[in-house]
């Protein structure tokens, strides 16, 4: 698109392809700041959340340890570690796809059916995110009654963002076949 | 499809190759090749105008109907 030659015969068409072509190139360093804001806050929060809880774990493991706490086989302990395994891959799994989704907007690709497979599954992954958060947190209760389960706190921002996230994708879908009704019609 | 585009058989006719028919109607190749090949959803009026006009035939001659 840059090393275009453009043969324009009126000079007013030459400078309304001009002003396009920095349009596109004013969208194009906006996704790639975007891109670079992303990737910041991916790294910081990763850092953060590495030494800042990693470490006190480890210390209070290490404390258990000399205070001579005895490790016995929690079933709920094990179930938990089991779902924060999952809900890290899953997280990491919306984190990738929407690093990608960003990389094909950036190219040009917007309406393709890699970037409506890519909404979809970041949808359903964040769904089912709220719902492993929440089931995480009851397994935490020491007591399995209705109300302290109603007092655990639910990510309903995670559902919403799923949900919308899925529509997007059948909006995206809807846009692809009216463009093909569109490239289909001579 | 039941509309057919018989763009074929009004070339042959009238003697003239898709390339000619392309650059007198101002439609690209390509586009002319989804429209012989039946692929295409659909046609705009001024284009099936200008095919008319330079093929001197009528819509009904490239257009057909065949039910499924």
């Amino acid at each position: 698109m840059q090393n275009q030659v453009i043969l324009c015969q009126n000079p007013t068409e030459f400078e309304k392809r001009k002003g396009l072509n920095n349009i596109n190139m004013n969208t194009k360093n906006q996704i790639k700041l975007i891109k670079v804001i992303y990737i910041v806050i991916l790294l910081s929060g990763l850092i953060i959340s590495t030494f800042g809880d990693g470490i006190e774990g480890f210390k209070k493991g290490m404390e258990d340890a000399n205070n001579g706490v005895s490790l016995s086989f929690n079933l709920l302990s094990f179930l938990q570690g089991i779902l924060l395994i999952i809900i890290l891959f899953l997280s990491l799994r919306v984190f990738l796809y929407l690093y990608r989704f960003m990389d094909a907007v950036e190219r040009g690709e917007v309406f393709s059916v890699e970037n409506i497979e890519r909404l979809t599954t970041m949808g359903w992954y964040c769904v089912m995110l709220s719902f492993g958060t929440f089931l995480f947190n009851c397994l935490e209760l020491t007591r399995f009654t209705l109300s302290a389960i109603m007092n655990v706190g639910f990510e309903f921002w995670l559902l919403v963002l799923g949900i919308t996230l899925l529509t997007i994708a059948f909006v995206f879908k809807k846009g692809i076949e009216l463009k093909q009704e569109n490239d289909l019609t001579i | 499809m039941p509309i057919i585009i018989n763009l074929d058989v009004m070339l042959a006719r009238r003697k003239m190759s898709l390339t000619e028919l392309s650059e007198q109607v101002g439609i690209t190749m390509s586009n002319l090749s989804i429209l012989k090949t039946g692929k295409a959803k659909a046609v705009r009026l001024e284009t099936l105008e200008s095919i008319c006009r330079v093929l001197d035939c009528q819509p009904g001659d490239i257009l057909e109907f065949r039910s499924e």
